[in-house]
């Protein structure tokens, strides 16, 4: 009697701890998509994606700098773009073999930015690349590639041990949002910036950056452009590097980067496309086209550059899927939301 | 390997899932292998140094154990001698013991001097920079008392001599209590160190329990109370008055949740392992004087000073020679008294100084001896008052003072740690007296001035709510009455009582409350990446 | 009794041994890094700068009010706003500076821009040899770069054909 009675003592035990620990992980663990949308990203795209042709790969330049619905609307391009704020190329690899383990894209474009980086930097950016992704070899391979000083990989397995010191700043939309469907901040992952900030000199330059005192390229972010490019050739894809228009004192492309990604790039033959060398073919201006004074295209740039960059993705098999019906309504209605948010600032 | 860190947590899970399934016989060779591997953690040559500390100790221990022998043997084959011929001989034999007894100590002490003064002595001359910095080694203070007490304690013939290098080993550093004691006496641990033990379902889940509850107090109430104590620590002139006040509470409740919930951690693992160590506290803040405050808390610290020091010392020849002196012009009644409050002193100015090399820790050793004094002979000018009003003075509403002004006491004296400058401690003391400044405390700004949510008060309110529940709870019959009237307990007393009984026959609570204590820890506790999580403050001792 | 006392020395062996191995424990357990690089007169690496030394860490706000209000400021939120960095130009000296979302804003790189500053005696267009004369032994160089580095920090000299083109005190 008394073993039975132990037995059902603990088995309450597990249930009650596991419920109440779901509960408070559901709680604290930032929700809200509103009050950090880059920290969604990574979450919408695990949702979303299935079968886009074309997959974006990078940080802010890729999320921000190249709008899907253009691409769809103007070559019918299906894209997804899957970026997260300082995404490292071992994070970009984790989320390529995600993209490939539930779809099947033809044609890969890769940000070229993040291959200065060969150590973690910052670890809020590392929790919102990874917090989204679900668990797999690739997630746990690329948290420990990820993890900045004082940080555990347990903590990225149960994101309530990051995250339980939220419990004094809860508030009730924490609480409604819980009851709420999920609501996307992104369209396929491009991420609107509507307003204008012009940059002074019109153009992107770096005057002002920290001068370069490490010219190689991040070691372990070549070794991982070597991994992705293997993933790619394995699963019939076509890799292409980007670099985009963007070049500023927070955020320089030296040219001691660009010799050696070109370099790179012809070693492992994959197409490599700086557009800032195609700054004024796309027909940019830093006037009106960016939204913090030249460091990240507005969506007015962004249009320029997926206007400029479909024509590219067509040339390596990007196909048109404007006669997919289901494709249509469903572009249709992210274009009809995309409009709007344009129009509501416009 | 700090206690509340995810590596001892494998390491305790592994150990006792080992120790309970290896035979028997493997079981203390496994726990001994154990200890050595836990503390090798804290560096190859701190098990170098307990290992050095402990042959030390084995051999001086076995050199008086010989001795005595030698003399007994010699006694008994010399049975020609004279009564005169033999006690000579007795007193020669006891003073050789003396000796060894002596030089083991001395070494010992020498070697926890030389950590624990070295460096402050080295960066207040300028000179060694190799000295100044030098890492104290964890608990080097809580296993050289330890081996202390056996050496003397087979000296005065308490406890036989352990021939077995490998015990004495295990009794050195067995684990729990390597990283902030308690101070385990040979006699007592020795009862269940040796013995091999079988899984016991209601020991190893009381044990647990006292465990989780351990890490409630250290992670949650303990580190919140810190974030205050470290706001006002960085910048005390800016805390003064009603900052002196809240302080001496905020850092009472500190380190009453770390120390205590360090010992329950370490207390609750040995009992999971079948193995007894002493208590250290005994609801220390239902203390109606100073001296029932030392003796309810950090106890083995307190009896180990007692034991060790104040009796040795009162014993003295030196004690004795003081007297008689006094004695010429105090008289005989005053000049014992006086005798006692010197060695008093002396005993916690040695205490005062075990806690850190400076001046603020001397004195407050030294206040707390002159407090205890004080208290004393109030109490004898204050008698007649007890007689005329036994119903106030027996009441609760008494004890309730005399509680409160025990803590308040405690707690100021405590103050001289946070400051460490004697000077700035005087001077923010005495603007506990500015009144004026009481008014923060209504209009809100010292509280959010210092560190903490208003969530986070509210925690710490409940924590220390909880933590004087639990303390009653917990609390076995006739405890009390034995701690306030300093008798020795024959057996120490068991932590948790009726409401452990009441546990042990309810899985049912049981299981709800752990898993309720768990996602406190787990929500509310401070860990995980940002903190620096703090050590648990013993361990620099 | 020569028995006894043999065993009493051999006893007093022991003792002594364990004495001895003690004391070499203690003298062991010290610190074994070497002495701090001769770089600068702090104990951690650091620009001189109108006779305020400046390492990276060091909250921004004091330096400002240090170094004078000659400067020129640009700053860029960093991306999902998780701070801000900063950069302050003087005239041979540039400060970057990130501010964390509602913490202090601290220096997490500096450098010289011109000759018009100079670490003793360094300065930008100096010889590299010569730098090494005044800063000591490098922990790392190569053709293109001297690096210094203590805990927290790395001071690097970039070189163009032995001359120092960049001097760069930054974060680890």
């Amino acid at each position: 009697m008394k073993k039975i009675r132990v037995i059902v003592a603990a088995c309450v035990f597990i249930l009650l701890l596991g419920l109440l620990l779901s509960l408070g992980q559901a709680l604290l663990v930032p929700h809200d998509p509103l009050a950090n949308p880059e920290a969604a990203l990574i979450g919408e795209f695990v949702d979303a994606f299935a079968e886009e042709d074309v997959i974006f790969l990078g940080d802010c330049e890729i999320y921000e700098s190249i709008s899907t619905v253009t691409l769809w609307k103007e070559y019918g391009i299906n894209a997804y773009a899957c970026g997260s704020p300082q995404q490292l190329l071992w994070h970009s690899y984790a989320m390529l073999q995600h993209a490939f383990a539930v779809g099947q894209p033809s044609v890969v474009v890769l940000g070229a930015y993040a291959l200065r980086y060969s150590e973690p930097q910052n670890e809020a950016y590392n929790r919102m690349a990874l917090d989204g992704l679900p668990l797999s070899r690739a997630k746990l391979s690329a948290v420990s590639a990820s993890m900045t000083q004082g940080e555990s990989l347990l903590s990225y397995l149960f994101p309530l041990l990051r995250y339980h010191d939220r419990w004094d700043t809860l508030t009730w939309r924490d609480v409604t949002l819980l009851a709420e469907p999920p609501m996307a901040v992104s369209y396929q992952g491009y991420l609107m910036q509507t307003g204008v900030l012009p940059d002074e000199n019109g153009r992107p330059d770096h005057e002002g950056a920290l001068p370069l005192t490490e010219p190689a390229l991040g070691e372990r972010a070549v070794d991982y452009l070597e991994k992705i490019a293997l993933l790619c050739r394995e699963n019939g894809a076509q890799l292409i590097l980007l670099k985009a228009p963007t070049d500023s004192w927070a955020y320089p492309w030296y040219e001691e980067w660009e010799a050696q990604t070109e370099a790179l790039a012809a070693r492992l033959e994959i197409p490599y496309y700086n557009l800032l060398e195609a700054f004024d073919e796309i027909g940019l201006d830093y006037s009106a086209d960016t939204y913090d004074g030249g460091m990240h295209l507005n969506v007015h740039g962004a249009e320029k550059t997926a206007h400029y960059f479909g024509e590219i993705l067509q040339q390596y098999g990007a196909p048109d899927r404007r006669d997919d019906g289901r494709l249509l309504d469903e572009w249709k209605g992210w274009t009809e939301r995309y409009e709007h948010e344009k129009e509501q600032v416009d | 390997m700090q206690l509340h860190s995810m590596t001892f947590l494998c390491f305790f899970g592994c150990l006792l899932l080992l120790y309970y399934t290896v035979p028997r016989c493997a079981q203390k060779p496994l726990l001994f292998v154990g200890s050595i591997v836990f503390y090798a953690f804290s560096g190859w040559r701190n098990v170098l140094l307990i290992l050095s500390m402990t042959v030390l100790a084995y051999a001086v221990a076995r050199e008086i154990d010989r001795v005595a022998h030698q003399k007994k043997m010699s006694l008994a084959a010399h049975e020609e001698w004279s009564e005169e011929q033999r006690k000579a001989f007795s007193r020669r034999s006891r003073a050789v013991q003396r000796r060894w007894m002596l030089l083991g100590v001395a070494i010992l002490l020498l070697g926890l001097s030389f950590f624990k003064f070295a460096p402050a002595v080295a960066k207040a001359v300028g000179t060694l920079p190799r000295l100044s910095s030098l890492i104290f080694p964890m608990g080097i203070s809580f296993f050289t008392f330890q081996l202390i007490t056996y050496v003397v304690d087979v000296y005065r013939g308490k406890v036989a001599c352990e021939r077995s290098f490998y015990r004495l080993c295990l009794f050195s550093c067995y684990f729990p209590q390597l990283v902030q004691g308690p101070i385990s006496r040979y006699g007592e641990l020795s009862a269940t160190l040796y013995t091999p033990v079988g899984f016991d379902a209601g020991g190893v889940s009381a044990g647990l329990m006292r465990v989780v509850w351990g890490y409630l107090k250290k992670l949650v109430i303990a580190d919140t109370a810190m974030i205050a104590v470290g706001t006002i620590m960085q910048a005390p002139e800016r805390f003064s008055g009603v900052g002196v006040l809240l302080l001496l509470v905020l850092y009472t409740v500190q380190i009453y949740g770390d120390f205590t919930g360090g010992m329950d951690i370490a207390i609750g693992c040995s009992e999971m392992l079948g193995i007894r160590l002493r208590e250290n506290f005994l609801h220390p803040f239902a203390s109606t004087t100073v001296g029932e405050y030392w003796r309810r808390w950090h106890i083995t610290m307190s009896t180990f000073f007692t034991d060790y020091v104040f009796y040795p010392l009162s014993l003295s020849k030196t004690a004795q020679w003081v007297s008689a002196r006094l004695r010429h012009v105090l008289g005989a009644r005053w000049a014992t008294q006086v005798t006692v409050w010197l060695t008093t002193l002396l005993t916690w100015l040695l205490t005062g100084i075990w806690h850190g090399a400076g001046l603020n820790f001397a004195l407050w050793g030294l206040l707390n001896g002159v407090v205890m004094i004080l208290g004393e002979q109030l109490a004898r000018v204050f008698a007649p008052l007890r007689k005329k009003f036994p119903h106030y003075y027996e009441g609760e509403l008494h004890r309730l003072l005399c509680c409160v002004r025990t803590f308040l006491i405690v707690g100021l004296l405590r103050t001289l740690d946070v400051y460490r400058d004697v000077p700035l401690t005087f001077s923010l003391w005495g603007s506990l007296f500015d009144l004026r400044q009481y008014g923060a405390l209504l209009d809100g700004t010292v509280w959010s001035s210092l560190g903490l949510s208003s969530g986070q008060w509210w925690l710490l309110a409940f924590g220390v709510l909880l933590m004087a529940v639990v303390g009653r709870l917990t609390l076995e019959d006739g405890e009390v009455a034995q701690v306030k009237w300093g008798a020795a307990a024959q057996t120490p007393p068991r932590w948790g009582g009726r409401f452990r009984d009441a546990l042990g026959r309810r899985p049912m609570l049981y299981a709800v409350l752990m898993a309720l204590m768990l996602v406190v820890i787990v929500i509310f506790g401070r860990y995980g990446y940002g903190y620096d999580a703090s050590d648990f403050i013993y361990n620099q001792f | 009794m020569s028995m006894k006392k043999n065993r009493s020395i051999k006893c007093m062996t022991v003792v002594l041994a364990v004495m001895m191995g003690l004391a070499a424990a203690l003298c062991a357990c010290g610190p074994s890094e070497a002495p701090d690089a001769p770089v600068g007169e702090r104990a951690v690496l650091s620009l001189p700068f109108r006779g305020t030394e400046i390492a990276a860490g060091d909250a921004v706000e004091p330096l400002l009010g240090a170094l004078g209000d000659d400067y020129t400021m640009q700053e860029a939120a960093s991306c999902a706003g998780i701070g801000k960095d900063y950069v302050y130009t003087y005239p041979s000296l540039r400060l970057y500076v990130f501010a964390p979302e509602g913490g202090e804003a601290i220096v997490t790189s500096v450098c010289y821009t011109d000759d018009g500053a100079a670490i003793k005696g360094v300065t930008i267009g100096g010889a590299a040899d010569a730098a090494v004369a005044a800063l000591g032994e490098p922990d790392e160089q190569t053709e293109s770069k001297l690096v210094y580095r203590d805990e927290t920090s790395v001071l690097t000299l970039s070189l163009r054909d032995g001359i120092v083109t960049a001097i760069v005190l930054s974060e680890k």
